[in-house]
């Protein structure tokens, strides 16, 4: 009897942790923006991929983002760079531009720019909206000797305010003016949380089967 | 009897309601992922401008131009390599200039090696106190793309109407060559 009790409640237990992983899920589906960038196109939302940059030379991609909401939302756009010799952040410039609303958004070099957190209002609605944006890279034609064979890698994200930013990443400091609001979730646990579930599940399905099995056996 | 059909009946539901579950989960890790667009890797990398001269090597050694006569000259071929990783404007200059046989010495630049000099016309032509940087230097008309290799030919001439103020008298030079981006510069800025 002891046996029975404990594997019941053990199977009980299981199952209520990861019945309230999925309910979790439901709510938050339903409730999440999307963002989406379409790289099948050629002509829009692909990396820069630049060499032999020199003084003087510009370089401009042009993004298309897909938003899928349901209400007001707040788009946030930073610049991570995750690469850089010979501080060459120092010389390169970047501006980007919300070309849907004609508007600069973040302006300067990527020293600058970087570690901060720039926001585009959407318009109140549901369903999807496309937003524009330009993205220009060059450097002035003042720029010296010293910056000659180097380099910088970057990522260029968009997310909307309220969302994780993303696992290890340096916490986000905002320009004048702009305020970041916390975070709501830990994205860095989401592997463990994932993880935790798979293995409630696992040990759900295993104590319902050996609980059948004993049932069988004693009877 | 009916004990093994409700066991597998049951077994059948809770494998149904964990995969159920399992899923719901997966969407939730889904949505997760979809709250962010990103392009990734975007990367910028600088050219070098570079530029070498005869290898290295030394053009005019000092007996090229030790006993000059009047109306003689110094023939010497030498390369200019592009060594960097984008296209260059290059010029040639003096520097360093000691002596004072300097005075009475024409510099000339041809395309080409010695035989090239006998015939063609050359590029260029200057006194040595005009053939400095802050001067008149030897600009090239054409830019040098990386890798390539030009071959020119210097020819140094006393005047012919060199008196003997001159006898005895030596020279010493550098000769420079710089090179600068030929993109973004239509007027061959050099500074």
């Amino acid at each position: 009897m002891k046996r029975t009790i404990t594997t019941q409640s053990l199977a009980r237990g299981f199952a209520g942790l990861l019945l309230a992983f999925a309910l979790t899920g439901r709510q938050v589906l339903a409730a999440e923006p999307q963002l989406v960038l379409d790289k099948n196109q050629p002509s829009v939302n692909q990396s820069f991929s630049v060499t032999d940059m020199l003084p003087g030379d510009a370089v401009e991609e042009q993004y298309t983002l897909q938003v899928h909401r349901s209400g007001v939302i707040t788009l946030l756009f930073d610049v991570i760079v995750t690469d850089e010799t010979g501080d060459l952040g120092e010389a390169l410039n970047i501006q980007v531009t919300d070309a849907t609303a004609g508007t600069v958004l973040a302006s300067g070099t990527f020293d600058q720019v970087r570690d901060q957190v720039y926001r585009v209002q959407l318009p109140d609605g549901s369903g999807r909206i496309d937003r524009d944006f330009t993205i220009r890279v060059w450097m002035d034609t003042s720029v010296g000797n010293e910056y000659q064979n180097s380099s910088l890698e970057a990522d260029f994200r968009w997310y909307v305010e309220g969302e994780p930013a993303g696992p290890d990443e340096p916490a986000a400091t905002p320009a004048p003016g702009q305020l970041i609001p916390a975070q709501t979730g830990d994205p860095s646990s989401l592997a463990l949380w994932i993880a935790l579930a798979a293995a409630c599940a696992l040990a759900l399905a295993f104590i319902r089967i050996k609980t059948k099995g004993g049932r069988g056996q004693h009877e | 009897m009916n004990k093994p059909n409700n066991t597998g009946k049951k077994a059948l539901g809770s494998a149904l309601a964990i995969l159920v579950l399992a899923a719901m989960l997966a969407l939730t890790t889904w949505a997760a992922l979809l709250a962010m667009a990103k392009t990734e890797k975007n990367t910028f990398l600088t050219g070098t401008v570079a530029i070498e001269l005869n290898g290295g090597k030394t053009i005019f050694s000092g007996a090229d131009l030790a006993n000059i006569e009047p109306g003689h000259a110094a023939v010497r071929e030498f390369t200019v390599k592009n060594t960097g990783t984008v296209d260059v404007y290059y010029r040639l200059y003096l520097e360093n200039i000691t002596g004072d046989l300097a005075d009475s010495l024409v510099f000339s630049i041809y395309e080409g090696d010695k035989n090239a000099a006998q015939t063609g016309t050359p590029l260029y032509t200057g006194a040595a106190a005009d053939f400095v940087a802050d001067g008149s230097p030897f600009v090239d008309g054409k830019t040098l793309a990386p890798g390539e290799t030009r071959t020119l030919t210097a020819v140094v001439k006393m005047g012919e109407g060199s008196g003997n103020a001159f006898q005895g008298d030596t020279v010493g030079f550098d000769l420079t060559a710089q090179c600068v981006q030929a993109r973004n510069n239509p007027d061959k800025e050099f500074n």
